[in-house]
């Protein structure tokens, strides 16, 4: 990158309070997460066959930014899937529902309703991980970081692989914190 | 208080400021590697308005663009944008800024944080503005809470706690040059570059000076006082690791005010002036280094080393050396409770010199202060029902411990109302000259004899006492709309008096001087409140309104005979308004005005009045914004506030104006 193209970004907040062009919309970014995210887990063989299909609750939201991520990439070449999400029930054909929530009673019936089921279940929520999710997002001074409950990944039949787990902050299910390494 | 919670409001509004327009990248993001993707930073968390929301007490947030757009020129220039606050500017380089009452220049019962680093002085308390600064270019946001802080932030932090914020190195990348000139603003320039030492660490260095003057006198006569300043420093930013940031930053300035005073042996309706320059020095060094453990577990580290040299001779010398540390750590309890626990130590050393006005007795001082803190944060009924309840326990040189608890709920009535309450006690610490000092007040005139008003230290003192009950009602009936109304009652225990001593002579001078003897026998109430409204009409067309009522009332108790100390009735303006707009004109032109209306402060004969600051910004290319700023427009000058130790001048703040030029590289 030249030297100057940091500084024109950092300006362009100036020059039109509107935009902020270095910096990447927030939605869109964990659309890119949960399609990576695929990569680092093993489904068991009962679950579906094909193209990662990711449930997302509460889908409108993320409309645009899924449409916007996906704009001129062929249908063929798109690792992932992303289709909205009524109900638990529906999630059941999915590979991975993400519970796009601050609501811990919404996130407490996908993970009642989807129990035993190898779905890995994504979320948002305030301490998501530690309340059963398997991977949950929280952002860090700009930054998207995720926790990730590798027993409730297990209890699901999935394995995430070694990387992913260096990658994110290991937390356990239950009552309190993971003590610091 | 909860630290993140304020963030929280900054950012939601600051999101709402740039929601347009923002500029996808081409490349599709899930062709990037998960390490990549972990290095980009979103545009603004797209919180949902559950954050402001949650917040349980009076909190907002004065953004860089707001400090941009308001034409503002120093920081307590800026905190007139919150509501709650009180700003008078007392003459070129001092001003009185104060919350929901007590106003003065060294208005007791507010806390002042810039970068965590407290810019309270012990001395007297308040804040000596002319010489904390910061390059305004820099500043991230000013986070302004009403009501008592002290169960987060200690001692002190009574009426309400205001925490400067500057960015990190990593978002001043680049350089910029500002200049310029006008009536007040004589000059000024600065200058900033910010790089990147390897992708994980960023540095920034910068140097600000001005000169100010222009100040008249009741008569409208030039008083010819000029301050000159000028300070440099540096700030690195790191983030070794995923889950690890750290910064380091400094600051080294030069402060030379000049006051405008009548001689002392100048004849009643005389129009000589005497000018008193002071030289103060001052550098800072704080570092941070925060870890995250999980997402619900951080610790906070923090250290910083301040000193001060303050030579306001012949009246006093102040020089002290100040070394902190603080550790905090934030971790889930339950499922619905996070609690945070801290530690913190201060020491300080003071090698103080009296003056004529002011004497510290000793002089030089060593002072230790020993903290802890407890808070832990209650989600219940579905996350609809905030609790908070926490406590700061600290050890003081001259009162021993303290306690200062609260209690604070917050209930979301619907997605986009709630409502919050809170029951908090603070104190406030003698100060230094209140304990063991003494500095002249006031001169009196009594059968045509002056009579030197003298406040006389004692360590009888104890703290001054609040139990403060507050509630407020939040709505966000629109995504662009923010209304708030906040209500306070603070009860007031044990607050300083000035109990009339002796008058006896001064054996060198022959002059009257009449002790007041510092004791804690006045007590009083405090109420009013605060409505805002935030409201982004359009892309290029927002509003920022605020009401503040504030009233005191205090007596004598315990056979107490003050009477200066009651004055501070008086003293605090009773309703205050600010009306801002920031309008864009083309794409290229901005156009800002703000109103503000302020109380009269009938115990020091200072009218009410209003005011307007209007700024027209250009971006004339894409690496240069020129502005100019118009200052107190109304009228042609009008008195804010009025001190005694200017021995009979009484400054005024005359209509002004000043260019800008920025440039960006």
């Amino acid at each position: 990158m030249r030297w100057w193209v940091p500084l024109a970004l950092v300006f362009s907040q100036w020059l039109a309070p509107t935009s902020l062009a270095n910096r990447t919309d927030e939605y869109r970014l964990k659309t890119a997460y949960l399609c990576r995210f695929a990569e680092f887990v093993s489904w068991p063989a009962s679950a579906p066959t094909g193209t990662i299909t990711i449930g997302v609750v509460q889908f409108d939201s993320y409309r645009a930014a899924v449409d916007a991520e996906f704009a001129g990439v062929a249908p063929e070449h798109r690792p992932c899937r992303l289709i909205p999400v009524d109900s638990p029930a529906d999630a059941r054909g999915c590979h991975i529902v993400f519970v796009n929530t601050a609501d811990r009673a919404v996130l407490a019936d996908y993970l009642a309703s989807l129990r035993g089921q190898p779905v890995l279940v994504v979320t948002d929520v305030r301490s998501g991980a530690r309340l059963g999710a398997a991977i949950n997002f929280f952002t860090v001074d700009g930054k998207i970081r995720f926790a990730i409950n590798q027993e409730a990944a297990e209890e699901a039949g999935l394995s995430i692989s070694s990387r992913l787990l260096r990658l994110g902050r290991v937390v356990k299910g239950g009552s309190t914190d993971e003590e610091p390494p | 208080m909860h630290r993140k919670r304020i963030v929280g409001i900054g950012l939601l509004v600051a999101g709402w400021m740039s929601t347009a327009g923002a500029e996808e990248p081409a490349a599709p993001l899930h062709q990037s590697t998960l390490e990549e993707l972990m290095r980009m930073e979103i545009t603004t968390p797209s919180k949902r308005p559950e954050e402001l929301l949650n917040t349980p007490a009076a909190a907002y947030v004065i953004t860089g663009e707001d400090i941009r757009r308001s034409g503002v020129t120093s920081i307590p220039d800026a905190l007139r944008m919150a509501p709650g606050v009180t700003v008078s500017r007392i003459d070129v380089s001092r001003w009185a800024v104060s919350m929901r009452g007590f106003h003065g220049q060294y208005a007791k019962h507010l806390l002042v944080m810039i970068d965590g680093r407290s810019v309270y002085t012990p001395l007297f308390s308040g804040v000596t503005w002319d010489m904390q600064d910061v390059m305004l270019e820099d500043i991230d946001r000013i986070e302004v809470v009403r009501g008592p802080g002290a169960s987060t932030w200690g001692a002190n932090a009574v009426n309400g706690v205001i925490n400067i914020i500057t960015k990190s190195a990593k978002e001043t990348q680049g350089g910029v040059v500002t200049a310029g000139g006008g009536t007040i603003e004589e000059a000024f320039g600065g200058a900033r570059y910010g790089g990147a030492i390897n992708e994980n660490t960023f540095y920034r260095v910068y140097v600000k000076a001005f000169e100010r003057g222009g100040f008249v006198d009741q008569n409208g006569n030039d008083t010819d006082a000029t301050w000159e300043s000028v300070r440099g420093g540096f700030r690195l930013d790191g983030e070794p690791t995923a889950w690890d940031t750290w910064s380091l930053q400094g600051d080294v300035y030069n402060s030379e005010p000049e006051i405008a005073a009548r001689p002392a042996n100048a004849p009643p309706g005389s129009d000589a002036i005497q000018l008193q320059e002071a030289d103060n020095i001052g550098a800072s060094l704080v570092g941070s280094w925060n870890h995250i453990f999980t997402d619900t577990s951080t610790l906070r580290l923090r250290s910083y080393y301040d000193y001060i040299d303050r030579d306001v001779s012949p009246s006093f010398k102040e020089q002290r050396d100040t070394f902190d540390f603080d550790a905090q750590h934030e971790f889930a309890l339950t499922d619905n409770q996070q609690f945070v626990y801290g530690a913190g130590y201060r020491f300080a050393r003071e090698n103080n010199e009296s003056g004529r006005f002011v004497t510290f007795n000793p002089e030089d001082r060593d002072l230790h202060l020993y903290s802890l803190f407890v808070q832990d944060n209650i989600s219940l009924l579905d996350d609809r029902l905030t609790l908070t309840v926490g406590s700061k326990f600290e050890h003081h040189e001259f009162t021993g411990w303290e306690t200062q608890p609260d209690a604070r709920a917050v209930y979301k009535l619907t997605e986009n109302q709630s409502v919050w309450a809170s029951v908090a006690r603070a104190v406030r610490i003698p100060t230094r000259v209140e304990y063991e000092g003494s500095y002249l007040l006031d001169i009196d005139v009594e059968n045509g004899k002056p009579v030197f008003l003298t406040i006389v230290g004692d360590d009888d003192q104890v703290s001054e006492e609040l139990i403060a009950y507050e509630t407020g009602y939040r709505a966000i009936p629109l995504e662009t709309l923010t209304l708030e109304l906040a209500l306070f009652y603070y009860d007031y225990d044990k607050l300083v008096s000035a109990e009339p001593g002796q008058d006896r002579v001064n054996p060198a001078t022959g002059q009257i001087v009449r002790p007041l003897v510092a004791s804690n026998k006045n007590e009083g109430e405090s109420y009013g409140g605060e409505v805002s409204a935030n409201w982004i009409a359009t892309d290029w067309l927002s509003f920022q309104t605020a009401y503040s009522l504030a009233q005191l009332d205090l007596r004598n108790t315990d056979g107490g005979r003050d009477t200066v100390a009651l004055l501070n009735e008086g003293k605090t303006p009773e309703h205050q308004v600010s009306l801002r707009s920031m309008f864009q004109v083309t794409r290229t032109v901005e156009f800002d005005l703000w109103v503000r209306y302020i109380d009269d402060l009938s115990a020091l004969d200072v009218p009410s009045y209003w005011t307007a600051d209007a700024r027209v910004g250009w971006m004339a290319r894409k690496d240069l914004e020129l502005a100019v700023v118009g200052q107190n427009l109304i009228d042609d000058r009008h008195s804010e506030f009025k001190a005694a130790f200017f021995n009979g001048i009484e400054p005024e703040v005359e209509r002004s104006v000043y260019a800008k030029a920025t440039w960006f590289f």
